[in-house]
Protein backbone atom coordinates (compact mmCIF):
# COMPACT_ATOMS: atom_id res chain seq x y z
CA UNK A 1 0.00 0.00 0.00
CA UNK A 2 1.44 3.35 -1.05
CA UNK A 3 1.79 6.25 1.32
CA UNK A 4 -0.80 8.99 0.63
CA UNK A 5 1.96 11.47 -0.07
CA UNK A 6 3.50 9.22 -2.72
CA UNK A 7 5.36 11.28 -5.30
CA UNK A 8 6.42 9.25 -8.36
CA UNK A 9 9.92 9.50 -9.80
CA UNK A 10 8.90 10.88 -13.19
CA UNK A 11 7.35 13.90 -11.47
CA UNK A 12 10.69 14.81 -9.86
CA UNK A 13 12.20 14.81 -13.33
CA UNK A 14 9.40 16.72 -15.06
CA UNK A 15 8.95 19.33 -12.38
CA UNK A 16 12.72 19.67 -11.93
CA UNK A 17 13.18 20.34 -15.65
CA UNK A 18 10.20 22.70 -15.63
CA UNK A 19 11.67 24.70 -12.74
CA UNK A 20 15.07 24.74 -14.45
CA UNK A 21 13.49 26.14 -17.62
CA UNK A 22 11.63 28.74 -15.60
CA UNK A 23 14.91 29.87 -14.03
CA UNK A 24 16.58 29.94 -17.49
CA UNK A 25 13.67 32.02 -18.79
CA UNK A 26 13.94 34.53 -15.94
CA UNK A 27 17.74 34.72 -16.15
CA UNK A 28 17.66 35.07 -19.94
CA UNK A 29 15.01 37.83 -19.66
CA UNK A 30 17.30 39.81 -17.37
CA UNK A 31 20.34 39.12 -19.56
CA UNK A 32 18.57 40.27 -22.75
CA UNK A 33 17.11 43.33 -21.06
CA UNK A 34 20.62 44.49 -20.20
CA UNK A 35 21.93 44.06 -23.75
CA UNK A 36 21.83 47.15 -25.98
CA UNK A 37 19.57 46.89 -29.06
CA UNK A 38 22.63 47.40 -31.30
CA UNK A 39 24.09 44.12 -30.05
CA UNK A 40 22.24 42.39 -32.89
CA UNK A 41 24.87 43.70 -35.35
CA UNK A 42 27.54 41.73 -33.53
CA UNK A 43 25.94 38.37 -34.32
CA UNK A 44 27.66 37.45 -37.56
CA UNK A 45 27.01 34.28 -39.52
CA UNK A 46 30.31 32.89 -40.83
CA UNK A 47 29.10 32.23 -44.38
CA UNK A 48 27.69 35.75 -44.72
CA UNK A 49 30.94 37.19 -43.38
CA UNK A 50 32.82 35.22 -46.07
CA UNK A 51 30.70 36.93 -48.72
CA UNK A 52 31.31 40.36 -47.24
CA UNK A 53 35.05 39.73 -46.99
CA UNK A 54 35.22 38.82 -50.67
CA UNK A 55 33.01 41.71 -51.76
CA UNK A 56 30.18 39.44 -52.91
CA UNK A 57 27.01 41.51 -53.01
CA UNK A 58 23.98 40.24 -51.08
CA UNK A 59 20.67 41.53 -52.44
CA UNK A 60 17.39 41.74 -50.59
CA UNK A 61 15.08 39.00 -51.81
CA UNK B 1 -15.28 7.15 -28.71
CA UNK B 2 -18.53 6.26 -27.04
CA UNK B 3 -21.95 7.84 -27.36
CA UNK B 4 -22.01 11.32 -28.86
CA UNK B 5 -23.56 13.73 -26.40
CA UNK B 6 -25.39 16.75 -27.95
CA UNK B 7 -23.13 18.88 -25.80
CA UNK B 8 -20.15 17.58 -27.83
CA UNK B 9 -21.60 19.00 -31.03
CA UNK B 10 -22.57 22.20 -29.24
CA UNK B 11 -19.08 22.68 -27.84
CA UNK B 12 -17.48 22.22 -31.25
CA UNK B 13 -19.98 24.68 -32.76
CA UNK B 14 -19.12 27.26 -30.08
CA UNK B 15 -15.37 26.69 -30.60
CA UNK B 16 -15.71 27.14 -34.36
CA UNK B 17 -17.79 30.31 -33.80
CA UNK B 18 -15.10 31.72 -31.48
CA UNK B 19 -12.42 30.91 -34.07
CA UNK B 20 -14.39 32.76 -36.75
CA UNK B 21 -14.93 35.79 -34.52
CA UNK B 22 -11.22 35.91 -33.67
CA UNK B 23 -10.28 35.45 -37.34
CA UNK B 24 -12.59 38.29 -38.35
CA UNK B 25 -11.15 40.60 -35.70
CA UNK B 26 -7.60 39.66 -36.72
CA UNK B 27 -8.35 40.45 -40.39
CA UNK B 28 -8.61 44.15 -39.50
CA UNK B 29 -4.87 44.19 -38.83
CA UNK B 30 -3.91 43.08 -42.34
CA UNK B 31 -2.91 45.94 -44.62
CA UNK B 32 0.12 44.45 -46.41
CA UNK B 33 1.71 41.13 -47.34
CA UNK B 34 4.11 41.60 -44.41
CA UNK B 35 1.11 41.84 -42.05
CA UNK B 36 -0.21 38.61 -43.52
CA UNK B 37 3.06 36.65 -43.46
CA UNK B 38 4.84 37.94 -40.35
CA UNK B 39 2.16 39.97 -38.51
CA UNK B 40 3.86 43.21 -39.53
CA UNK B 41 6.72 42.13 -37.23
CA UNK B 42 4.84 43.36 -34.20
CA UNK B 43 4.10 40.21 -32.17
CA UNK B 44 4.75 40.44 -28.45
CA UNK B 45 6.31 37.81 -26.19
CA UNK B 46 3.15 35.85 -25.35
CA UNK B 47 1.85 35.80 -28.92
CA UNK B 48 5.13 34.33 -30.19
CA UNK B 49 5.53 31.90 -27.28
CA UNK B 50 1.95 30.60 -27.42
CA UNK B 51 1.95 30.25 -31.22
CA UNK B 52 5.24 28.34 -31.12
CA UNK B 53 4.19 26.09 -28.23
CA UNK B 54 0.74 25.40 -29.68
CA UNK B 55 2.29 24.46 -33.02
CA UNK B 56 4.62 21.95 -31.37
CA UNK B 57 2.04 20.26 -29.13
CA UNK B 58 0.06 18.58 -31.92
CA UNK B 59 -1.29 15.05 -32.09
CA UNK B 60 1.98 13.34 -31.19
CA UNK B 61 2.34 15.49 -28.07
CA UNK B 62 -1.17 14.66 -26.81
CA UNK B 63 -2.71 11.43 -28.17
CA UNK B 64 0.75 10.05 -29.04
CA UNK B 65 2.20 10.66 -25.56
CA UNK B 66 -0.86 9.11 -23.95
CA UNK B 67 -0.56 6.05 -26.17
CA UNK B 68 3.10 5.67 -25.28
CA UNK B 69 2.40 5.99 -21.54
CA UNK B 70 -0.30 3.33 -21.91
CA UNK B 71 2.23 0.99 -23.53
CA UNK B 72 5.53 1.87 -21.89
CA UNK B 73 4.94 4.03 -18.82
CA UNK B 74 5.79 7.56 -17.78
CA UNK B 75 9.28 7.57 -19.29
CA UNK B 76 7.35 9.32 -22.05
CA UNK B 77 7.86 12.62 -20.19
CA UNK B 78 11.19 12.77 -22.01
CA UNK B 79 9.26 13.49 -25.22
CA UNK B 80 8.38 17.03 -24.14
CA UNK B 81 11.69 17.55 -22.34
CA UNK B 82 13.42 16.75 -25.66
CA UNK B 83 11.06 19.08 -27.53
CA UNK B 84 11.80 21.83 -25.01
CA UNK B 85 15.53 21.27 -25.58
CA UNK B 86 15.11 21.79 -29.34
CA UNK B 87 13.10 24.96 -28.78
CA UNK B 88 15.60 26.20 -26.21
CA UNK B 89 18.45 25.71 -28.70
CA UNK B 90 16.49 27.63 -31.31
CA UNK B 91 16.19 30.61 -28.97
CA UNK B 92 19.80 30.47 -27.82
CA UNK B 93 21.60 29.73 -31.10
CA UNK B 94 19.45 30.64 -34.11
CA UNK B 95 16.60 33.14 -33.56
CA UNK B 96 18.73 36.30 -33.50
CA UNK B 97 20.55 35.34 -36.70
CA UNK B 98 17.25 34.90 -38.52
CA UNK B 99 15.81 38.09 -37.03
CA UNK B 100 18.87 40.15 -37.97
CA UNK B 101 18.12 39.65 -41.68
CA UNK B 102 14.39 40.22 -41.25
CA UNK B 103 13.55 37.01 -43.10
CA UNK B 104 10.06 35.71 -43.77
CA UNK B 105 11.00 32.17 -44.75
CA UNK B 106 13.85 29.75 -44.00
CA UNK B 107 14.75 29.25 -47.71
CA UNK B 108 15.23 33.04 -47.92
CA UNK B 109 17.90 32.82 -45.21
CA UNK B 110 19.66 30.14 -47.24
CA UNK B 111 20.12 32.71 -50.01
CA UNK B 112 21.72 35.18 -47.57
CA UNK B 113 23.93 32.44 -46.12
CA UNK B 114 24.75 30.64 -49.35
CA UNK B 115 23.45 31.25 -52.86
CA UNK B 116 20.52 31.38 -55.25
CA UNK B 117 20.48 27.68 -56.14
CA UNK B 118 20.43 26.60 -52.48
CA UNK B 119 17.52 28.98 -51.82
CA UNK B 120 15.58 27.68 -54.84
CA UNK B 121 16.02 23.98 -54.14
CA UNK B 122 15.19 24.43 -50.47
CA UNK B 123 12.10 26.51 -51.26
CA UNK B 124 10.81 23.92 -53.70
CA UNK B 125 11.44 20.95 -51.41
CA UNK B 126 10.06 22.77 -48.36
CA UNK B 127 6.87 23.60 -50.24
CA UNK B 128 6.42 19.97 -51.30
CA UNK B 129 7.25 18.64 -47.82
CA UNK B 130 4.94 21.01 -45.95
CA UNK B 131 2.06 20.41 -48.36
CA UNK B 132 2.56 16.67 -47.86
CA UNK B 133 2.68 17.23 -44.11
CA UNK B 134 -0.47 19.38 -44.33
CA UNK B 135 -2.39 16.39 -45.72
CA UNK B 136 -1.21 14.28 -42.79
CA UNK B 137 -2.25 16.91 -40.24
CA UNK B 138 -5.67 17.45 -41.80
CA UNK B 139 -6.32 13.69 -41.67
CA UNK B 140 -5.25 13.64 -38.00
CA UNK B 141 -7.48 16.62 -37.29
CA UNK B 142 -10.35 14.94 -39.13
CA UNK B 143 -9.91 11.86 -36.92
CA UNK B 144 -10.23 13.82 -33.68
CA UNK B 145 -13.13 15.88 -35.03
CA UNK B 146 -14.83 12.65 -36.10
CA UNK B 147 -14.29 11.31 -32.57
CA UNK B 148 -15.91 14.37 -30.99
CA UNK B 149 -18.82 14.82 -33.42
CA UNK B 150 -19.54 11.26 -34.54
CA UNK B 151 -19.01 12.19 -38.22
CA UNK B 152 -17.07 9.90 -40.58
CA UNK B 153 -13.37 10.81 -40.91
CA UNK B 154 -13.52 12.13 -44.48
CA UNK B 155 -16.28 14.73 -44.01
CA UNK B 156 -14.68 15.66 -40.68
CA UNK B 157 -11.33 16.17 -42.44
CA UNK B 158 -13.08 18.28 -45.07
CA UNK B 159 -14.63 20.51 -42.39
CA UNK B 160 -11.24 20.80 -40.68
CA UNK B 161 -9.48 21.82 -43.91
CA UNK B 162 -12.15 24.42 -44.73
CA UNK B 163 -12.05 25.83 -41.18
CA UNK B 164 -8.25 26.19 -41.12
CA UNK B 165 -8.10 27.62 -44.65
CA UNK B 166 -10.85 30.13 -43.83
CA UNK B 167 -9.14 31.65 -40.83
CA UNK B 168 -5.74 31.65 -42.50
CA UNK B 169 -7.31 33.54 -45.42
CA UNK B 170 -8.68 36.11 -43.02
CA UNK B 171 -5.38 37.27 -41.55
CA UNK B 172 -2.55 34.74 -41.99
CA UNK B 173 -0.11 34.93 -39.09
CA UNK B 174 -2.29 37.41 -37.22
CA UNK B 175 -5.09 34.81 -37.23
CA UNK B 176 -2.76 32.13 -35.92
CA UNK B 177 -1.31 34.42 -33.25
CA UNK B 178 -4.70 35.40 -31.85
CA UNK B 179 -6.27 31.96 -32.21
CA UNK B 180 -3.20 30.30 -30.64
CA UNK B 181 -3.86 32.27 -27.45
CA UNK B 182 -7.37 30.80 -27.45
CA UNK B 183 -6.00 27.32 -28.17
CA UNK B 184 -3.44 27.58 -25.37
CA UNK B 185 -6.26 28.63 -23.07
CA UNK B 186 -8.20 25.50 -24.06
CA UNK B 187 -5.14 23.26 -23.65
CA UNK B 188 -4.18 24.75 -20.29
CA UNK B 189 -7.76 24.55 -19.05
CA UNK B 190 -9.00 21.25 -20.51
CA UNK B 191 -6.09 18.91 -19.80
CA UNK B 192 -5.16 20.00 -16.24
CA UNK B 193 -8.85 19.96 -15.31
CA UNK B 194 -9.30 16.42 -16.64
CA UNK B 195 -6.06 15.40 -14.87
CA UNK B 196 -7.24 16.93 -11.60
CA UNK B 197 -10.67 15.29 -11.82
CA UNK B 198 -9.20 11.87 -12.60
CA UNK B 199 -6.66 12.04 -9.76
CA UNK B 200 -9.08 13.48 -7.20
CA UNK B 201 -12.32 11.64 -7.98
CA UNK B 202 -11.80 8.79 -10.48
CA UNK B 203 -8.67 7.18 -9.00
CA UNK B 204 -10.21 6.48 -5.54
CA UNK B 205 -12.98 4.56 -7.35
CA UNK B 206 -10.51 2.13 -8.93
CA UNK B 207 -10.41 -1.41 -7.61
CA UNK B 208 -7.48 -1.79 -5.21
CA UNK B 209 -6.88 1.95 -4.82
CA UNK B 210 -7.89 1.72 -1.15
CA UNK B 211 -9.74 5.01 -1.59
CA UNK B 212 -6.50 6.94 -1.92
CA UNK B 213 -6.42 9.91 -4.25
CA UNK B 214 -3.65 10.96 -6.65
CA UNK B 215 -0.61 8.93 -7.57
CA UNK B 216 -0.81 6.88 -4.34
CA UNK B 217 -4.27 5.60 -5.33
CA UNK B 218 -3.16 4.98 -8.91
CA UNK B 219 -0.10 3.07 -7.68
CA UNK B 220 -2.29 0.96 -5.35
CA UNK B 221 -4.64 0.14 -8.23
CA UNK B 222 -1.65 -0.79 -10.39
CA UNK B 223 -0.39 -3.23 -7.76
CA UNK B 224 -3.91 -4.69 -7.66
CA UNK B 225 -3.61 -5.31 -11.44
CA UNK B 226 -0.12 -6.79 -11.14
CA UNK B 227 1.50 -3.69 -12.63
CA UNK B 228 4.68 -2.58 -10.88
CA UNK B 229 4.38 1.20 -10.12
CA UNK B 230 8.14 1.55 -9.75
CA UNK B 231 8.37 0.62 -13.44
CA UNK B 232 5.31 2.44 -14.81
CA UNK B 233 6.15 5.66 -12.90
CA UNK B 234 9.86 5.49 -13.65
CA UNK B 235 11.31 8.20 -15.92
CA UNK B 236 13.38 5.38 -17.39
CA UNK B 237 10.53 3.02 -18.25
CA UNK B 238 11.46 3.48 -21.93
CA UNK B 239 14.65 2.01 -23.44
CA UNK B 240 17.58 4.49 -23.54
CA UNK B 241 17.63 4.41 -27.36
CA UNK B 242 14.02 5.58 -27.47
CA UNK B 243 14.80 8.47 -25.12
CA UNK B 244 17.84 9.32 -27.22
CA UNK B 245 15.58 9.23 -30.28
CA UNK B 246 13.26 11.78 -28.64
CA UNK B 247 16.21 14.13 -28.17
CA UNK B 248 17.56 13.67 -31.67
CA UNK B 249 14.06 14.19 -33.04
CA UNK B 250 13.31 17.17 -30.79
CA UNK B 251 16.55 18.94 -31.63
CA UNK B 252 16.43 18.24 -35.37
CA UNK B 253 12.77 19.16 -35.67
CA UNK B 254 12.80 22.74 -34.46
CA UNK B 255 15.56 25.25 -35.28
CA UNK B 256 15.09 25.24 -39.07
CA UNK B 257 11.43 24.21 -39.30
CA UNK B 258 9.51 27.01 -41.01
CA UNK B 259 6.13 26.02 -39.52
CA UNK B 260 7.40 25.98 -35.93
CA UNK B 261 9.66 28.99 -35.80
CA UNK B 262 8.17 31.50 -38.24
CA UNK B 263 6.42 33.22 -35.32
CA UNK B 264 9.84 34.40 -34.17
CA UNK B 265 10.14 36.12 -37.57
CA UNK B 266 7.02 38.08 -36.61
CA UNK B 267 8.42 39.12 -33.22
CA UNK B 268 8.49 42.83 -32.42
CA UNK B 269 12.28 42.78 -32.00
CA UNK B 270 15.21 40.39 -31.84
CA UNK B 271 15.09 40.09 -28.05
CA UNK B 272 11.52 38.80 -28.13
CA UNK B 273 12.49 36.47 -30.98
CA UNK B 274 15.12 34.92 -28.67
CA UNK B 275 13.18 34.99 -25.41
CA UNK B 276 9.81 33.67 -26.63
CA UNK B 277 11.12 30.18 -27.49
CA UNK B 278 12.36 29.79 -23.89
CA UNK B 279 8.86 30.63 -22.64
CA UNK B 280 7.46 28.12 -25.16
CA UNK B 281 9.69 25.44 -23.66
CA UNK B 282 8.30 26.29 -20.20
CA UNK B 283 4.75 25.95 -21.57
CA UNK B 284 5.41 22.62 -23.29
CA UNK B 285 7.07 20.54 -20.56
CA UNK B 286 4.04 19.91 -18.26
CA UNK B 287 1.92 18.56 -21.14
CA UNK B 288 3.20 14.99 -20.89
CA UNK B 289 2.50 14.87 -17.14
CA UNK B 290 -1.20 15.38 -17.90
CA UNK B 291 -1.61 13.38 -21.10
CA UNK B 292 0.73 10.58 -19.99
CA UNK B 293 -1.03 10.14 -16.65
CA UNK B 294 -4.46 10.13 -18.32
CA UNK B 295 -3.20 7.39 -20.66
CA UNK B 296 -1.83 5.38 -17.75
CA UNK B 297 -5.14 5.76 -15.92
CA UNK B 298 -6.93 4.27 -18.96
CA UNK B 299 -4.67 1.22 -18.74
CA UNK B 300 -4.99 0.81 -14.97
CA UNK B 301 -8.77 1.21 -15.10
CA UNK B 302 -8.98 -1.20 -18.07
CA UNK B 303 -10.93 1.36 -20.11
CA UNK B 304 -9.62 0.11 -23.46
CA UNK B 305 -7.30 -2.45 -25.01
CA UNK B 306 -6.40 -0.07 -27.83
CA UNK B 307 -3.45 2.20 -26.86
CA UNK B 308 -4.35 4.84 -29.46
CA UNK B 309 -7.68 5.35 -27.68
CA UNK B 310 -6.15 5.72 -24.21
CA UNK B 311 -6.62 9.47 -23.87
CA UNK B 312 -10.04 9.61 -25.52
CA UNK B 313 -11.25 6.66 -23.39
CA UNK B 314 -10.32 8.48 -20.21
CA UNK B 315 -11.96 11.70 -21.37
CA UNK B 316 -15.22 9.89 -22.18
CA UNK B 317 -15.13 8.12 -18.81
CA UNK B 318 -15.28 11.33 -16.75
CA UNK B 319 -18.20 13.80 -16.50
CA UNK B 320 -19.20 15.08 -19.93
CA UNK B 321 -18.33 18.74 -19.48
CA UNK B 322 -14.81 18.00 -18.26
CA UNK B 323 -14.32 15.35 -20.94
CA UNK B 324 -15.45 17.82 -23.60
CA UNK B 325 -13.02 20.46 -22.40
CA UNK B 326 -10.29 17.81 -22.55
CA UNK B 327 -11.35 16.78 -26.06
CA UNK B 328 -11.38 20.41 -27.16
CA UNK B 329 -7.87 20.77 -25.74
CA UNK B 330 -6.70 17.89 -27.96
CA UNK B 331 -8.56 19.41 -30.89
CA UNK B 332 -6.82 22.73 -30.18
CA UNK B 333 -3.40 21.06 -29.97
CA UNK B 334 -3.86 19.32 -33.32
CA UNK B 335 -5.49 22.20 -35.22
CA UNK B 336 -2.77 24.60 -34.05
CA UNK B 337 -0.20 22.32 -35.68
CA UNK B 338 -2.27 21.93 -38.84
CA UNK B 339 -2.74 25.68 -39.32
CA UNK B 340 0.99 26.34 -38.94
CA UNK B 341 1.89 23.62 -41.44
CA UNK B 342 -0.56 24.92 -44.04
CA UNK B 343 0.59 28.46 -43.41
CA UNK B 344 4.26 27.47 -43.85
CA UNK B 345 3.52 25.82 -47.20
CA UNK B 346 1.44 28.80 -48.34
CA UNK B 347 4.07 31.32 -47.20
CA UNK B 348 6.84 29.58 -49.13
CA UNK B 349 4.62 29.26 -52.22
CA UNK B 350 3.61 32.92 -52.12
CA UNK B 351 6.88 34.52 -51.16
CA UNK B 352 9.68 32.31 -52.42
CA UNK B 353 8.17 30.64 -55.45
CA UNK B 354 5.53 33.00 -56.88
CA UNK B 355 6.96 36.36 -55.90
CA UNK B 356 10.73 36.16 -55.45
CA UNK B 357 11.46 33.46 -58.01
CA UNK B 358 8.97 34.25 -60.77
CA UNK B 359 7.99 37.89 -60.37
CA UNK B 360 9.89 39.89 -57.75
CA UNK B 361 8.74 43.24 -59.17
CA UNK B 362 5.08 42.91 -58.18
CA UNK B 363 3.61 45.58 -55.91
CA UNK B 364 2.62 44.72 -52.36
CA UNK B 365 -1.11 44.69 -53.14
CA UNK B 366 -0.51 41.89 -55.68
CA UNK B 367 1.82 40.10 -53.25
CA UNK B 368 -0.95 40.17 -50.64
CA UNK B 369 -3.41 38.77 -53.18
CA UNK B 370 -0.93 36.02 -54.09
CA UNK B 371 -0.50 35.15 -50.43
CA UNK B 372 -4.25 34.64 -50.09
CA UNK B 373 -4.34 32.65 -53.35
CA UNK B 374 -1.48 30.48 -52.03
CA UNK B 375 -3.39 29.77 -48.81
CA UNK B 376 -6.38 28.78 -50.94
CA UNK B 377 -4.25 26.56 -53.20
CA UNK B 378 -2.54 24.80 -50.28
CA UNK B 379 -5.90 24.43 -48.49
CA UNK B 380 -7.40 22.85 -51.64
CA UNK B 381 -4.44 20.50 -52.17
CA UNK B 382 -4.52 19.29 -48.56
CA UNK B 383 -8.29 18.88 -48.71
CA UNK B 384 -8.10 16.74 -51.84
CA UNK B 385 -5.09 14.87 -50.39
CA UNK B 386 -6.93 14.17 -47.13
CA UNK B 387 -9.89 12.80 -49.10
CA UNK B 388 -7.86 10.70 -51.50
CA UNK B 389 -4.67 9.71 -49.67
CA UNK B 390 -5.32 9.13 -45.96
CA UNK B 391 -2.68 6.37 -46.02
CA UNK B 392 -0.05 9.15 -46.27
CA UNK B 393 -0.17 9.11 -42.47
CA UNK B 394 2.11 6.09 -42.52
CA UNK B 395 4.83 8.18 -44.17
CA UNK B 396 4.60 11.09 -41.72
CA UNK B 397 8.17 10.89 -40.46
CA UNK B 398 9.59 11.12 -43.96
CA UNK B 399 8.71 14.81 -44.03
CA UNK B 400 10.88 15.45 -40.98
CA UNK B 401 14.01 14.61 -42.96
CA UNK B 402 13.95 17.93 -44.83
CA UNK B 403 13.79 19.88 -41.57
CA UNK B 404 16.83 17.96 -40.34
CA UNK B 405 18.97 18.56 -43.41
CA UNK B 406 17.98 22.25 -43.45
CA UNK B 407 19.06 22.50 -39.81
CA UNK B 408 22.46 21.00 -40.70
CA UNK B 409 23.14 23.50 -43.49
CA UNK B 410 21.87 26.52 -41.51
CA UNK B 411 23.86 25.58 -38.40
CA UNK B 412 27.08 25.02 -40.32
CA UNK B 413 26.51 28.18 -42.36
CA UNK B 414 26.21 30.26 -39.21
CA UNK B 415 28.95 28.67 -37.14
CA UNK B 416 31.56 27.15 -39.51
CA UNK B 417 33.99 29.37 -41.40
CA UNK B 418 34.52 26.85 -44.21
CA UNK B 419 30.82 26.29 -44.95
CA UNK B 420 30.47 26.57 -48.73
CA UNK B 421 27.37 27.20 -50.90
CA UNK B 422 28.02 24.14 -53.10
CA UNK B 423 28.18 22.02 -49.95
CA UNK B 424 24.80 23.36 -48.79
CA UNK B 425 23.19 22.68 -52.16
CA UNK B 426 24.49 19.12 -52.45
CA UNK B 427 23.83 18.30 -48.80
CA UNK B 428 20.16 19.20 -49.31
CA UNK B 429 19.92 17.19 -52.54
CA UNK B 430 21.76 14.15 -51.16
CA UNK B 431 19.83 14.27 -47.87
CA UNK B 432 16.51 14.35 -49.68
CA UNK B 433 17.46 11.56 -52.09
CA UNK B 434 18.84 9.44 -49.23
CA UNK B 435 15.66 9.98 -47.18
CA UNK B 436 13.49 8.95 -50.14
CA UNK B 437 15.48 5.76 -50.75
CA UNK B 438 15.52 4.91 -47.05
CA UNK B 439 11.85 5.58 -46.38
CA UNK B 440 10.53 3.76 -49.43
CA UNK B 441 13.01 0.83 -49.28
CA UNK B 442 14.62 1.56 -52.64
CA UNK B 443 16.23 -0.70 -53.81
CA UNK B 444 16.14 -2.73 -50.55
CA UNK B 445 15.04 -2.24 -46.93
CA UNK B 446 18.12 -0.61 -45.31
CA UNK B 447 16.65 -0.40 -41.81
CA UNK B 448 17.70 -3.81 -40.44
CA UNK B 449 21.32 -3.01 -41.40
CA UNK B 450 21.23 0.45 -39.80
CA UNK B 451 19.80 -0.29 -36.36
CA UNK B 452 16.32 0.74 -37.58
CA UNK B 453 17.53 4.34 -37.58
CA UNK B 454 14.91 7.10 -37.81
CA UNK B 455 14.74 8.57 -41.32
CA UNK B 456 15.60 12.09 -40.13
CA UNK B 457 18.69 10.78 -38.32
CA UNK B 458 19.70 8.86 -41.44
CA UNK B 459 19.32 12.06 -43.46
CA UNK B 460 21.66 13.90 -41.11
CA UNK B 461 24.16 11.03 -41.17
CA UNK B 462 24.29 11.41 -44.96
CA UNK B 463 24.12 15.21 -45.14
CA UNK B 464 26.89 16.09 -42.65
CA UNK B 465 29.74 14.18 -44.41
CA UNK B 466 28.56 15.50 -47.79
CA UNK B 467 28.52 19.07 -46.45
CA UNK B 468 31.87 18.81 -44.66
CA UNK B 469 33.74 17.07 -47.48
CA UNK B 470 32.51 19.46 -50.21
CA UNK B 471 33.25 22.48 -48.01
CA UNK B 472 36.78 21.24 -47.32
CA UNK B 473 37.38 20.66 -51.04
CA UNK B 474 35.90 24.01 -52.15
CA UNK B 475 37.35 27.48 -51.97
CA UNK B 476 35.53 30.76 -51.45
CA UNK B 477 36.36 33.22 -54.24
CA UNK B 478 34.79 36.48 -55.35
CA UNK B 479 32.80 34.45 -57.90
CA UNK B 480 31.31 32.14 -55.28
CA UNK B 481 27.63 32.82 -54.74
CA UNK B 482 27.80 35.87 -56.99
CA UNK B 483 24.72 34.99 -59.08
CA UNK B 484 22.10 37.63 -58.28
CA UNK B 485 18.55 36.54 -57.46
CA UNK B 486 15.93 36.87 -60.24
CA UNK B 487 15.25 40.52 -61.19
CA UNK B 488 17.15 41.57 -58.11
CA UNK B 489 16.77 44.95 -56.50
CA UNK B 490 19.82 46.96 -55.50
CA UNK B 491 18.57 47.09 -51.95
CA UNK B 492 20.63 45.19 -49.39
CA UNK B 493 18.96 43.32 -46.55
Amino acid sequence: MMDRGYFPDFLYLSLGVWLFLLVVFLAFSIYLKRLPDEKIYEFKAKAIENKKRLGIKIYKL
Amino acid sequence: MGEIHPIHLGSIAVTVAVIFVIGTLASRRVKSSEDMLVSGRSLGLFFVACSLAAEYMGGLGTVGVSERAFNEGMGVVWYHIAAATGILLFGLLFAHYYRKYGIQTIPEYLYYLFDVKTWKVNALLNFIAYTFFGVIEIVALGSILAGITGLAIQPAAMIAAVLVTAYLLAAGMWSIAYISMFYMGLIYLGLPLAFFYVMRYAVPELAGSAGAVGFAGLANAMIHRNMDPSFWFSPFSLPPMVILGFFVGGILAVPAAQATINYAFGARNWKIARLAPILSAVLIVPLSIWTGTLGLYAKTAGLTEEPKLALISTLTHIPAWIGILGSLAIFAAIISTADSILFAAAGILAKDLLQRWFNPKVDDHTALRWTRCSILIVGAITLVGAMALPELLKQAYFVYSLRSVTLVVVFLGIYWQRAHPNAAFWAIISGFVAATLYQFNIPVNFRPYLWDMHVSVFTVVVAIPVFVSISLCSKWTSQTASEPPPLYSEEEP
